[in-house]
């Protein structure tokens, strides 16, 4: 409810005589005084067309359903939203004669009846403009409208200019009051209200109410119709009747309130009363007045206000003619300063007597006492003395103060005559301080510290502890221990006998302490210029503006009933729950949140002052003062806007490079590289500036992003998939509206993105690789056929050579070898010899020839079996020619893989070295042997015969040799030979056969 | 002794110096020539010749098959196999089908003859490198079934000695054995060889 001393200006009813005077002096000054009003009371905020307002015109404003603000302008139709206008311009064929709204009503969620210029009604629905078929009944019957009303029932009501009503009832059906129905508005305009049984008062030249069932009926009040009606809480109906303001109910009138306005207001345009049960008259050229418990308090410094109302969180809003549209919000805090009477702005230290009136240290403008009243006013002494740097009040209600070089006095004011200069200390004191126990404590220059017991002075000394040091700050707990802190930042504690000292080796951080508060719950708190300080049993925890802080530098610490410490800072007031704090401080929460009393409430540019104790006061009343440079701040927790509703919150566009996007059910936006922009709405209109927003887009964003107060987020290139955007809000106050507001789109797959194709270009690309694959494959694998083919082809070939030679020639060899056998025995004794020698010539021709056929079998293209057949071949040669052969080490060579080539030379050669024996070595005995390591097949024949000299010229084998070397050499092979006369001969044949082994 | 010797070669040529060879030789007497299996099957079992001299590879398909069946019909005929090359192989299997030696066309008619009648006296000659391979055969393929015996350490030890080259003199001597007790032992050789070729042919067919 509102409060008495926060219209101190005000016409009263009488209650007692002893006010009487005063009161008539009171009315007095506001009739001299005209306009001297307490603007303090209410914080104004206007906006105007600087603001993006479309016009400083403003007809009227309304709060629709979804929490926006809509502004009828002459300018047009705008939307609020709390931090910017959103004009919303009919079609031009609808505003031909200009852009004025004349009037605006919610037909129901969602849709806004609007009259432009023109004649037209309109329906808007999101962004949709239709014409209600009101228009043209109206059309026809050749009426203008100039207003609508929607009442509770949904019934739209139509003032036209000619001064009929229309009422359009939400079945479609409607009917025409005019003259013939009782309705006439010759000499006023039509104004309406809603009752509680779903009629409509109606306040045209005569107060009539139409009820539910359409039915019109007249209503005599007395003498002088109402000018206007209008709805109030609890189904009233208020009628207005130029000086008078009628409660009517049920019809009835019950009661009737004086409410004489000042001259020269002009008229009435409007009536409203809030939900504080406050009555707002807006008149046409003194403003805007607010009438409550009697008294009547002009409000602001306007002209012309056309319309008021009021919007869910309690601020009330005014559309006036000229100076745009303004918000109005009660203060929770009053300043007392010059402007109160004071002689100076700046106070420096704040006390409370026992009788509850709040004592002002004004500096030379000396005490001020602010009475239950509000009325602040100077007392005490006046004269050289009357300086006052701090104050406090004793057990006895006297007055302490620190006069600066005056020392210290001590005032009655129950005497005031009576003046005391304590003889000590006779220096400046900067802190005063009452102890439970009634101690008056007293700190100053040059760190002297001491206190008051009746008249007994106590100082302290290093005898009890103390260091003199400059001393800022002082509280006493529950236990009823003194702890004192000052410019070293120490922290000491008397405990009535002796000084403690906290610093910090035990843990506490040296700053500067500016204040000591010890809270409900006995919590110390040391304000410091570090931070704010708890002393947690031993412990001693800072919180700083990184915790979430709004200010390091903390002056002043005061406790509220609301469960709040407040501060004052360097930079101003603010305050944080003392729960959170302690949370914090230990560690709980991340941060604690701090809330500012600043620029939103009115109050710019506080600076608290912090040379004097105490500074800062709590009142009986709960109220908490802070002594600034600019007056005293009376600050009522009470009234802090907490219980704010979470703010409505919408994801109002959605934008598709730049362009509008419908919002539907199934939203699909199309994927590539688009950006994505979502505009929100958080429809809190106290301190919209401190909403704050967080968003998260669920499938592109891991976490909560925090969008602070902007009020859109944008995204780009997002791939193909579903997606949810989720919004969350805090209003002012910090309540959050944790439900927010979410959208669910589609980010479609482009048709080259879809996973239908994905799959299906994958399954091509595989089978493409496949078939490519398989032709390679195949075409590898025909190769090799081919390759193997022709080297089959090839093999046949050999072998039906072999064949040919085995069968054909070798046949003819044999024949021929016995043929000339035969001869011998019949032939004469000189053909004889000849004839076994060509006998002998044609069996070794055979044997050459199954070597041969022997080579061409591929099966025979091995080391170990070439060993083998030079084994035998060996064994045939030397049969039955006188000299004995010995073979030896076939059995150890490995079958390694031998070409035929190497395998047919070397064959050669051997053959050949083995005829050099028969021949020429007159041996008697041959040897081979063979060895196969490291890769080298080695091949030894060594006989016992003559051997011969390494002369090549007298070697009737030259030629022979000759051909050894050859043949090895085109095989990669060597070839040596010892020899010496009588020596015998030794032929080794060297082939490198590298196993498959070591070549990989 | 004289002995009768049945000629199966194709080429005409051969046959006919084969055929003047024996003719020259008093003891010898030519009694069949034919130039394919088929005819040789049908006609020499009934001639019974003492030797036949067996081309390795005629025309109308294996001398050494034609070896296997003439030496069912005629057990006691000694069968050699002429052939040009000395496959090793091959002539394992000749003398596992029943030829009791072999001669290679290169040979000297002197040694033909002398060949003859060697293995017309059962002399069973056998060269250094067959007796490696029946060594060879032996250890490859041990004995199998129970009508076959495995060879005796005695036998294997002559077996060895034939493969290092010796003579069947050189054996007789190391061994202390005679010559004939030597021939002896290689014509058991032969005759396990014989068995336990027919064997594992019979198995084959069994299974």
């Amino acid at each position: 409810m509102v409060r008495l001393m926060d219209f101190p200006i005000s016409v009263r009813l009488p209650r007692t005589a002893a006010r009487a005077a005063r009161v008539a002096l009171l009315c007095l000054s506001v009739v001299v005084n005209g306009s001297a009003a307490d603007e303090r009371n209410f914080h104004v905020r206007m906006w105007t067309t600087d603001d993006g307002l479309p016009h400083n015109s403003a007809s009227g404003v309304m709060q629709d359903s979804a929490g926006f603000i809509w502004l009828a302008t002459v300018g047009g139709l705008a939307r609020f939203d709390g931090r910017e206008f959103r004009e919303m311009r009919p079609p031009a064929e609808y505003r031909a004669l200009g852009l004025n709204i004349h009037g605006l009503a919610e037909e129901r969620p969602g849709t806004l009846l609007v009259l432009p210029t023109g004649g037209t009604v309109l329906r808007l629905t999101g962004s949709t403009w239709s014409v209600h078929p009101a228009t043209s009944v109206l059309a026809d019957l050749h009426e203008t409208p100039v207003d609508v009303h929607v009442d509770a029932r949904g019934n739209v009501w139509i003032t036209t200019a000619a001064g009929r009503l229309l009422r359009w009832s939400a079945d479609g059906q409607s009917k025409m009051f005019g003259p013939d129905e009782g309705i006439v508005s010759r000499s006023r305009s039509i104004t309406l209200a809603d009752d509680v049984a779903g009629g409509v008062w109606i306040a045209a030249d005569f107060l009539s109410s139409v009820d539910a069932n359409g039915v019109l009926k007249r209503h005599e009040l007395g003498s002088i119709e109402p000018r206007l009606v209008a709805s109030g809480r609890n189904g009233r109906i208020w009628a207005w009747t130029d000086r008078h303001l009628l409660q009517l109910e049920s019809g009835r009138v019950v009661r009737e309130f004086d409410v004489p306005l000042p001259a020269g207001v002009g008229s009435v345009r409007h009536l409203f009363e809030d939900s504080t049960g406050t009555i707002w008259i807006a008149t046409s050229r003194q403003g805007l007045f607010c009438y409550a418990e009697g008294h009547v308090t002009r409000v602001g410094a306007f002209s012309s206000v056309l319309f008021v109302t009021e919007d869910r969180e309690g601020n009330i809003w005014i559309a006036t003619d000229g100076n745009g549209v303004g918000q109005l919000r009660e203060k929770n805090y009053r300043v007392f300063n010059t402007a109160n009477g004071l002689a100076q702005d700046v106070v420096s230290s704040i006390c409370e007597d026992l009788n509850g009136h709040v004592w002002l240290a004004n500096r030379s403008g000396g005490l001020v006492e602010i009475g239950p009243d509000g009325l602040a006013q100077r007392r005490g002494p006046t004269g050289p003395l009357a300086f006052a740097n701090a104050i406090c009040a004793d057990a006895k209600n006297r007055l302490w103060f620190g006069g600066g070089r005056n020392g210290l006095l001590r005032w009655d004011p129950e005497k005031p005559d009576a003046l005391v200069q304590l003889p000590a200390p006779q220096t400046n004191l900067h802190l005063l301080f009452r102890a439970k126990n009634g101690d008056l404590w007293f700190a100053g220059d040059p760190g002297l510290v001491g206190f008051y017991r009746g008249d007994d002075l106590h100082t302290l000394t290093a005898a009890d502890g103390f260091v003199p040091q400059e001393i800022r700050a002082i509280a006493q707990d529950r236990a009823g221990d003194i702890w004192l802190g000052g410019r070293s930042g120490e922290l000491l504690r008397w405990d009535g006998r002796r000084i403690e000292r906290f610093d910090a080796p035990r843990g506490f951080p040296p700053e500067l302490i500016h204040a000591i508060w010890v809270d409900a719950s006995d919590h110390l708190w040391i304000g410091t210029a570090g931070g704010l300080v708890l002393k947690d049993n031993d412990h001693f925890r800072v919180l700083t503006t990184a915790n979430g802080l709004a200010d390091d530098i903390i002056q002043q610490i005061l406790e509220d009933d609301q469960g709040c410490l407040w501060f004052a800072a360097r930079r101003g007031l603010f305050y944080a729950r003392t729960s959170d704090l302690l949370a914090t401080a230990r560690g709980e929460n991340p941060r604690v949140e701090s809330h500012r009393l600043g620029p939103s409430e009115g109050l710019v540019g506080l600076s608290p002052t912090a040379n004097y104790q105490p500074a800062a006061c709590k009142t009986r009343d709960g109220r908490l003062w802070f002594a600034t440079a600019q007056g005293a701040v009376a600050v009522d927790p009470a009234r802090l806007p907490r219980n704010l509703p979470p703010p409505p919150l919408l994801i109002d566009e959605v934008h598709l490079d730049g362009r509008l996007l419908p919002l539907g059910a199934a939203m699909r936006i199309p994927s590539g590289q688009h950006r994505i922009q979502f505009r929100f709405a958080a429809l809190s209109y106290t301190a919209p500036e401190s909403v704050i927003l967080r968003h998260q887009l669920e499938g592109a964003d891991p976490q909560w992003i925090d969008t602070g107060s902007d009020r859109m987020a944008s995204y780009t290139n997002l791939p193909p998939k579903a997606y949810r955007l989720r919004v969350i809000a805090r209003n002012s106050a910090g309540r959050w509206n944790d439900e927010g507001a979410t959208l669910a789109f589609t980010v479609v797959p482009a048709w080259w993105e879809t996973l239908g194709f994905r799959l299906g270009a994958v399954a091509l690309l595989t089978g493409v690789t496949a078939l490519l694959a398989r032709s390679i494959a195949q075409r590898r694998l025909s190769h090799r056929l081919l390759r193997l083919e022709q080297e089959h082809a090839l093999e046949k070939e050999r072998v039906r050579i072999a064949r040919d030679l085995h069968d054909d020639l070798g046949a003819r060899l044999t024949e021929v070898g016995l043929l000339a056998e035969r001869l011998i025995a019949d032939s004469p004794s000189d053909i004889a010899p000849q004839l076994s020698g060509l006998a002998r010539r044609t069996r070794r021709l055979a044997t050459e020839l199954s070597s041969i056929v022997w080579t061409m079998n591929a099966a025979n293209s091995s080391l170990d079996r070439l060993a083998g057949f030079l084994r035998r071949f060996a064994e045939r040669v030397f049969r039955d020619t006188g000299i004995s052969c010995v073979v030896t080490g076939v059995d150890a060579i490995p079958a390694i893989p031998l070409p035929p080539d190497p395998q047919h030379q070397l064959l050669a050669a051997a053959k050949e070295a083995m005829n050099n024996i028969l021949k020429h070595a007159r041996a008697t005995e041959a040897c081979l042997e063979m060895h196969y390591t490291d890769g080298v097949f080695e091949l030894r024949i060594i006989d016992n015969g003559a051997g011969f000299t390494a002369d090549a010229a007298s070697m009737p084998e030259g030629n022979g040799l000759r051909n050894l070397h050859t043949r090895m050499a085109e095989i990669g092979g060597t070839l040596e030979i010892t020899s010496g006369p009588g020596m015998g001969t030794k032929v080794i044949f060297r082939l490198p056969c590298p196993s498959r082994d070591s070549i990989t | 002794m004289h002995t009768t010797i049945a000629i199966v070669e194709d080429d005409e040529g051969i046959c006919e110096e084969l055929k003047h060879l024996i003719a020259r030789a008093e003891d010898l007497t030519c009694v069949c020539i034919c130039r394919n299996t088929e005819s040789a099957v049908r006609r020499i079992p009934s001639i019974c010749p003492d030797v036949i001299i067996m081309d390795i590879r005629l025309p109308d398909g294996s001398g050494i098959d034609c070896t296997a069946r003439l030496k069912r019909l005629l057990p006691d005929t000694q069968i050699l196999m002429f052939t040009i090359n000395d496959d090793t192989d091959q002539i394992v299997k000749a003398l596992e089908a029943g030829a009791s030696g072999y001669l290679l066309k290169d040979t000297g008619s002197a040694e033909i003859l002398t060949s003859i009648r060697e293995v017309r006296n059962q002399g069973a000659p056998m060269s250094r490198e067959v007796a490696r391979k029946l060594i060879e055969s032996f250890h490859r393929n041990p004995v199998r079934s129970d009508s076959a015996d495995p060879l005796t350490p005695r036998e294997e030890e002559i077996l060895r000695r034939l493969s290092e080259g010796l003579l069947y003199k050189e054996i007789g001597e190391r061994l202390g054995i005679k010559i004939d007790t030597v021939g002896t032992h290689i014509k058991s050789i032969y005759r396990k060889l014989h068995v336990r070729s027919r064997t594992e042919a019979v198995m084959k067919y069994r299974r």
